[in-house]
């Protein structure tokens, strides 16, 4: 990540003070005070901000994998959203054939969809050029198609009810604890991605996106990284799914639709490819843009009524911020967010 | 340094203040009502449907609303999938909705729990599916007219009447076209009423040509062939049986029976469907009822679709159940929240013989949660659905 | 033996349309380098207008037909000017990337100005269809192939022999180089889009005739992936010989596994197709030999 702007009176004595992810003491303390009301929102907000808060972690973890794989190697995926449907199902089927606790399954979600991914992802990762686009779309019908049809383990059209996960026997019902359950996968997924960039695995993959050749002769095994890439990104994606089937307790085979897949690329193109706040940034404005954009229609509906084509726009305004931020501002809302922060630190001076 | 304290602060105010603010104001005033549809999700096509529900709260409240009292709808959309009907389904419960139209199934058996056990609210569900009906373990759900499979029976008792004796069922692969053919295959209903079940072709949604497979519907050659799927693939069914030359009796779902079949002209010649609604060819009290509602404000033509009549039919009986209970409480909204929607359950539940304008048949006895397991039944003769039969109710004795 | 025979006619039939669909796809690719994702949604505008044009204007056939493909083309030199031409010089995922944003604006603009109801698609190769080795055939298909072939032809030629064609294939080839050369590489990319764009409006005519109207049609753009990979991403031959075979592969897979496997398994065999040419010949089977392994 960038080196950033330091105040004056604010200087590095040593190497893992210059190191540190979050260089100073105003940052230090803005991040306690954001983790800070992370922790007390269920308690001053109602059942709605968290549901939707809810969803966003969720979208987090899936952003975050996708990003590493698309953001930081220039691999693009289409695939995301039926490797959250592995992930999912493999959840639901673990927790109701035999049972097994929230805190065995996430991770052998995250992995069996690892699994599925390498078969998947393993041809097209040996060759340059966009066949891993192609592949993962492939992917993604076959995987739809193995959700509705392997009845006898996806039980076909009908889904798996899945029982809400239970720790030491107390099941978490309520919208607080579910959250608090939420917050852990999208708070170490986001660590774990930002820590990646700091060791030579992130950087080698960056190289991998930026210059493959010039990787290779530095000693960078590129069909390794790219592959580790893939597996981490299919990880992520398989822990998402798992939580959306703890969520929303039921899993059905349309959910995981190649719709889904396109919201997380857009996701992270308008969050800004190749950046830790990104994923956050683009899940918030993906899931948030139909709500803001109905309210914004409801408002206008005495001045001009459009009320009757509001699902039109929502699919040219979405289309138009994917284009639009990959034309005009290819690091996405993460720049913003970047710049707003330097124009802060600097005021008055420009800069 | 200490302005940048000051604006941290200030943002953190902010931030802690908005959800805040965004809690409800009291609702015990008012009569809100929360309509979801599926505006950009995979069922996107049915949208009319929430617009004709949004539509009669909107002519309701033009006329005075329910026993004097205006009815605040929040509509909104919910994208067609459990996971983002969830939220919508809890602002909707926060901000004091008394009922819930929802929306896709998937969404209803998700949030049972949330429906039936914690918020204890009525919802009414648009699909027919028979697993969204059961008065004893969901007593807060409700559909509106039979389910797929009674209509499919109906269909399948009006082949047998016309001498039919062997039949074949097709599908494509969407969830909603799976189940319905498996569940009317696991009911055996054709076997008992003494029709045999020659075959079942299942094929892709998408699939541009569906010659194959009309070649081998040709070759089982039953006298009667039911699809169950949505109407893009019906009418490329329609004309490939067409092209093929079938000598077969084919039927689809309700939703089949729209002018883009009849458009086909010759190839969907005899194709049958069920009637649920009345759509705006026909002509009923309901549709008089619309034309009054378009005073108020005009409604598009491309949704003045059978859909758009079943929307508006539900929010109907949402409405009357709202209408009931405050009525019963002497004219004033009943507190608690609790309260009244226990009261507006249980007028819907008591509802009998409660007449829908002719938008479709009568509800008799709503304790099955379903209201009247009829349908009419319509055919396609030379470019118009014509109806065939009268409001019937499946005839055979077999569950 | 009826049966195959049957299977393997009518998998040509469908794969003439499969075919048109592709040579719009490689021609985009060949040109700029570019996968587009687009293609369904391009493909669907196209069919609309040619509806608007006929049904809704009412304007006599040959009128309509001609007015469809002026505004294609319009269509494709806008889509190329406003949503590509700022991305010159930028890597490749950017594109392609800026190809799915596109897919969905094509789509809610659609959405928006004819709705999402089904309509009927006006009859415009009318005709008793045409036994084909005792198998019939409708004549809707018997164009198709026609087009297909007739557009293989002149794109092959005007690939390998002409100026304009030579210059696409080096301009995508290469940019800077040439750009150095002198090659106006907007250009290029902008005349690619439009024939791109004409093509999308055969093949929606074409697609039309079988079906009803409505936006699900653009999904025969995602179908188009299974027969380039086969053919070769770049490749004019590839795109019409991969489209007749995977044709073919669909039908037979239907025909001989449905009975055995659930569900629409035809669908899903193509794209099992793709994953085993990606393996074994990645390039596929008329590309050209120049993808590096790692």
């Amino acid at each position: 990540m960038s080196v950033g702007v330091r105040p004056c009176g604010e200087f590095a004595r040593g190497y893992p003070e210059d190191e540190r992810v979050l260089k100073t003491r105003f940052v230090r303390a803005s991040m306690a005070a954001f983790i800070g009301l992370l922790f007390i929102l269920p308690f001053i907000a109602g059942g709605y901000v968290l549901a939707i808060v809810s969803g966003i972690l969720i979208a987090v973890v899936g952003a975050t994998g996708l990003n590493i794989l698309t953001g930081y190697t220039g691999l693009i995926s289409v695939g995301q959203g039926a490797f959250m449907g592995v992930g999912a199902y493999t959840v639901a089927v673990l927790a109701t054939v035999w049972n097994i606790p929230f805190w065995l399954t996430l991770p052998a979600a995250g992995l069996v969809t690892a699994a599925v991914g390498a078969v998947f992802g393993l041809p097209s990762l040996r060759l340059k050029g966009f066949y891993l686009a192609i592949a993962t779309l492939a992917a993604q019908f076959i995987l739809d198609y193995t959700f509705m049809n392997w009845e006898s383990v996806t039980k076909g059209a009908v889904g798996i009810l899945v029982p809400r996960p239970a720790l030491l026997g107390h099941a978490l019902a309520n919208d607080a604890e579910f959250y608090y359950f939420l917050l852990v996968p999208a708070v170490l997924g986001v660590v774990v991605g930002r820590n990646l960039f700091r060791t030579h695995v992130g950087r080698a993959l960056i190289a991998v996106r930026d210059q493959d050749l010039a990787a290779e002769i530095l000693g960078v095994n590129v069909l390794k990284m790219k592959l580790v890439a893939f597996a981490l990104s299919s990880f992520f994606a398989g822990v998402a799914g798992g939580l959306v089937a703890y969520y929303t307790t039921s899993v059905a085979p349309g959910a995981f639709n190649l719709s889904l897949s396109i919201d997380y690329l857009a996701m992270i193109i308008i969050g800004g490819l190749g950046t830790s706040t990104g994923p956050i940034l683009g899940a918030i404005f993906v899931l948030l843009i139909p709500d803001v954009l109905q309210h914004l229609i409801e408002m206008l509906r005495n001045v001009v009524d459009v009320s009757y084509t509001f699902a039109a726009l929502r699919e040219i305004i979405f289309g138009l911020f994917i284009i639009g931020f990959l034309i005009g501002k290819p690091e996405g809302l993460a720049r913003f967010w970047r710049d707003f922060r330097a124009y802060w630190k600097l005021w008055p001076f420009a800069y | 340094m200490r302005l940048r304290m000051l604006f941290v602060g200030l943002m953190l105010a902010l931030v802690i203040g908005l959800p805040l603010a965004g809690a409800p104001a009291s609702a015990e005033d008012k009569i809100v009502l929360g309509i979801m549809g599926d505006f950009t999700g995979p069922t996107a096509a049915g949208e009319s449907l929430a617009y004709g529900r949004r539509d009669y709260v909107n002519w309701i409240n033009s006329k005075g609303g329910v026993a004097g009292h205006k009815i605040q709808d929040i509509f909104i959309d919910g994208k067609g999938t459990a996971q983002t009907e969830l939220p919508v389904f809890k602002q909707m419960v926060e901000r004091g909705a008394v009922a819930i139209l929802m929306w896709s199934t998937s969404g209803g058996l998700a949030m049972r729990d949330l429906v039936n056990k914690l918020h204890k609210i009525p919802v009414m569900m648009p699909g027919q599916s028979m697993e969204l009906v059961d008065p004893v373990n969901y007593p807060y759900m409700f559909i509106l007219g039979p389910t797929y499979e009674d209509q499919i029976k109906i269909l399948l008792d009006y082949a047998k009447a016309t001498g039919a004796k062997t039949v074949a069922f097709l599908n494509d692969d969407t969830g909603f076209g799976k189940s319905g053919i498996d569940n009317i295959m696991k009911m055996k209903y054709a076997e008992c009423i003494g029709l045999t079940v020659v075959g079942r072709i299942e094929f892709p949604s998408q699939a541009p040509d569906l010659t194959t497979e009309m070649a081998r519907l040709k070759s089982l050659d039953p006298d009667f062939a039911y699809f169950h799927g949505p109407i893009t693939p019906a009418i490329r069914i329609a004309q490939a049986s067409h092209a093929v030359g079938v000598r077969t009796l084919r039927a689809g779902y309700f939703g089949t029976a729209v002018p883009a079949m009849a458009g086909l002209g010759a190839a969907a010649e005899k194709w049958t469907a069920p009637r649920l609604y009345v759509d705006f060819a026909g002509d009923a009290p309901v549709l008089r009822e619309i034309a009054e509602y378009e005073k108020v404000r005009e409604v598009p033509a491309k949704h003045k679709i059978m859909n758009y009549v079943q929307g508006w039919t539900e929010a109907r009986v949402m409405v009357e159940g709202i209408r009931r209970a405050v009525e019963k409480n002497g004219g004033k909204i009943p507190t608690p929240i609790a309260t009244f929607r226990q009261m507006v359950r249980d007028e819907i539940h008591g509802l009998k013989n409660f007449d829908l304008a002719g938008a479709t048949a009568q509800i008799v006895d709503y304790a099955n949660h379903q209201g009247n397991g009829k349908a009419r039944l319509v055919q396609d003769k030379g470019g118009n659905f014509a109806d065939i039969t009268g409001y019937e109710a499946p005839k055979g004795k077999c569950r | 033996m009826d049966f195959f025979l049957f299977l393997v006619v009518n998998g040509i039939a469908v794969g003439g349309i499969y075919a048109l669909v592709a040579l719009g796809f490689v021609l985009i690719y060949k040109a700029t380098g570019a996968i587009n994702f687009a293609q369904g949604e391009v493909l669907l505008i196209c069919a609309y207008l040619v509806y608007a044009f006929l049904v809704q204007l009412e304007l006599p056939l040959w009128l309509a037909i001609l007015a469809a493909f002026f505004v294609a083309m319009l269509l494709g030199l806008t889509i190329e000017r406003l949503f590509l031409r700022p991305l010159v010089g930028e890597p490749v995922a950017s594109v392609i990337m800026v190809t799915i944003g596109l897919a969905y604006l094509l789509r809610g603009v659609i959405r928006f100005a004819w709705g999402s109801v089904e309509r009927n698609f006006p009859l415009i190769f009318a005709g008793p269809p045409i036994a084909v080795a005792g198998v019939t055939v409708k004549m809707v298909h018997l164009w198709a192939l026609g087009l297909a072939t007739a557009c293989l032809v002149v794109f092959s030629l005007l690939f390998k022999y002409s100026a304009t064609g030579v210059r696409m294939r080096a301009a995508a080839d290469n940019q800077r180089a040439a750009l150095s050369l002198g090659i106006d590489v907007n250009r290029m990319f902008a005349l690619s889009w439009m024939v791109a764009a004409l093509l999308a409006a055969v093949g929606a005519m074409i697609i039309g005739q079988m079906n009803v109207l409505s936006i699900e049609l653009s999904y025969i753009g995602l179908t188009v992936f299974p027969v380039v990979i086969l053919g070769g991403l770049d490749s004019v031959v590839g795109a019409v010989v991969g489209g007749l075979v995977i044709g073919v592969i669909e039908n037979l897979a239907g025909g001989y596994l449905g009975a055995y496997l659930p569900g629409a398994v035809k669908f899903i065999v193509p794209y099992i197709v793709l994953l085993v040419i990606l393996l074994i010949r990645p390039y596929g089977f008329f590309g050209t030999h120049e993808i590096e392994r790692v």
